[in-house]
């Protein structure tokens, strides 16, 4: 007997999609998805499924092999600890509506890590094995401690590789700041909603400190390159920018990546934001609009390419399995092993938005703290969950292969990790992105083909991103 | 204005017609699927008739690949674990 590791799912151009368990697709005709679901394959349908490894005859064991080195390609396996985001303070010199973290007044006392959490923190840096290390300086405002950075830097010169990446609301900008920032291995991020206005509105909630933001912005980018300076927007999906505004206010000062995200269903968000728990179809269509126009942008003026982040992360998932590190897309999704977070007072999590719950007292999420370690009981708990493997919607799902699972985001959104996948707001985003990228990928507009290989990394523009069975 | 399609369920594939059908709704929650005797109803409001064909086959097809590739698949994860 063959065995066909198949899943299908309409595509919009009238054809159906086929992926298998490793990820490799096509698209067949409805006369195609007629033979296959009557068991009436043709000769030819066969033999081009076995050459493409969509059909494994009974003892061919090359390639049942194949498939399970296709699907372990594509399984996320958690190295050693290299990744830590690191919040030295929780004090904050904005209140943006959406916070995430509930963060702390300027001049609150208690809020920044003490002697003994930054020796605690160095002692666990000591003790990683690898050889590279990342870390992400997070708030609350990072750089109202730049001793505590500079400390954590110094503690981390003994690894080959470093790259410390400070988000920063880039407020205050001062020589010792710059100095720091000065380092080759430090990248800078920020927040930045859109033009002066939409970004004032969201965030500082006066001229002038929007303007103090825009010139510190313009001042960095101008000191090191675009290169080092990475930003992104928080869009209110009630009220979104107009596209080509906000497209325009990161193009113009040399950004060409726009991680387009919803405000997320965190910390103050929860209260003051409460449509944000579900995105709907006017969500959507912004999104795939905004795509579809940095598309546009990219065919007129091919001087320069342009991204929404998440839907690059999305397509590399498809077609460079393994190479995309984002920890709200892999599978397992194993928590609190290669990367943590250690919050303002030691306490470790094992992501931000583990944090945040904890922060705002949904759940206590914590997993430990860095002067006793987080090795512990909860961590394995949640990591027994982490998968999206056996989860029956999944199994049925085309798009599994190249899908996450955030157990945290449905506890967030749903105060439990067993809602149906399907009514979860992970799975409908997902499901939405994943068609609309398979609709790119079997456009024939040269302008889509040019943008999809752009964001791929790859030279040229190939005749066909997948391929098609009659 | 509604759109439907409907189709023949024999009853060899009833089985995985009958999950088939669940799974939809659950995947286009704008659909609506009825079995009736030997028949099954998909409708919805803003599809075409060609694409509820595609949306039935499909689910029916997974369904029938899951069934008959369980103990493949199983094998393959054997596989992977070892």
């Amino acid at each position: 007997m063959t065995f066909l590791p198949l899943r299908a799912r309409p595509i919009d151009d009238g054809h159906a999609l086929f992926v298998n368990d490793a990820g490799r697709f096509f698209s067949g005709s409805s006369a195609f998805l007629g033979r296959l679901e009557q068991e009436s394959l043709t000769v030819e349908d066969m033999t081009w499924l076995a050459s493409e490894g969509h059909a494994i005859v009974e003892g061919d064991q090359l390639g049942a092999n194949a498939l399970a080195h296709g699907i372990a390609e594509r399984l996320t396996v958690a190295g050693a600890l290299d990744y830590l985001i690191l919040v030295p303070t929780l004090r904050c010199n904005l209140s943006c509506s959406y916070c995430q973290v509930s963060r702390a007044g300027l001049g609150q006392s208690g809020f920044d890590w003490t002697d003994a959490t930054l020796a605690a923190v160095g002692r666990q840096l000591d003790e990683l094995t690898t050889d590279r290390i990342k870390i992400e300086f997070q708030g609350g405002e990072p750089t109202l401690r730049p001793d505590l950075i500079k400390a954590v830097i110094e503690r981390c010169e003994r690894f080959s590789e470093r790259q410390f990446v400070v988000c920063t609301n880039l407020q205050e900008l001062d020589d010792e700041l710059l100095e720091l920032f000065d380092r080759a291995d430090l990248f800078i991020s920020t927040s930045l909603d859109g033009d002066r206005v939409t970004h004032g509105a969201n965030r500082t909630g006066n001229d002038a400190d929007t303007a103090r933001f825009m010139t510190n912005l313009e001042t960095v980018i101008r000191r090191y390159g675009p290169g080092k300076v990475s930003a992104l927007p928080t869009v209110n999906p009630a009220s979104p920018p107009p596209i080509d505004a906000l497209i325009e206010s990161y193009a113009s000062l040399g950004l060409e990546s726009i991680f387009l995200r919803p405000i997320n269903f965190q910390g103050f968000a929860r209260k003051r934001h409460q449509d944000s728990r579900e995105q709907d179809a006017t969500w959507r269509g912004y999104y795939e609009r905004f795509v579809r126009r940095v598309i546009e942008r990219n065919w007129e003026d091919r001087s320069r390419v342009l991204e929404e982040t998440y839907f690059s992360i999305c397509l590399r998932r498809i077609f460079q399995p393994g190479r995309e590190r984002h920890v709200d897309l892999r599978n397992p999704n194993p928590m609190g092993i290669d990367y943590i977070v250690v919050d303002h007072d030691g306490i470790v999590y094992p992501t931000d938005e583990a944090r945040m719950l904890s922060r705002t007292r949904v759940i206590d999420l914590s997993i430990g703290d860095v002067f006793t370690g987080w090795a512990g009981h909860k961590r394995d708990r949640l990591n027994l969950h982490a998968t999206n493997q056996f989860d029956p919607a999944c199994r049925r799902c085309v798009y599994q292969p190249y899908c996450g699972r955030d157990l945290v985001d449905d506890l967030a959104r749903y105060a439990r990790i067993d809602m149906p996948r399907l009514e979860t707001e992970f799975c409908r985003r997902h499901l939405h992105i994943f068609d609309f990228i398979f609709e790119l990928i079997y456009s024939s507009d040269p302008a889509v083909n040019y943008s999809l290989s752009r964001w791929l990394r790859i030279p040229g523009v190939p005749h066909a991103f997948g391929a098609r069975i009659p | 204005m509604k759109v439907s399609a409907s189709f023949k369920l024999t009853a060899a594939d009833r089985p995985a017609g009958l999950r088939a059908g669940e799974w939809i709704e659950g995947f286009y929650p704008d659909v609506i699927v009825t079995f009736g005797g030997s028949r099954v109803q998909l409708e919805c409001e803003r599809r075409s008739v060609a694409t509820l064909e595609l949306i039935w086959h499909s689910y029916l097809a997974n369904e029938k690949l899951l069934e008959r590739g369980a103990a493949d698949r199983s094998s393959v994860l054997q596989t992977l674990l070892q």
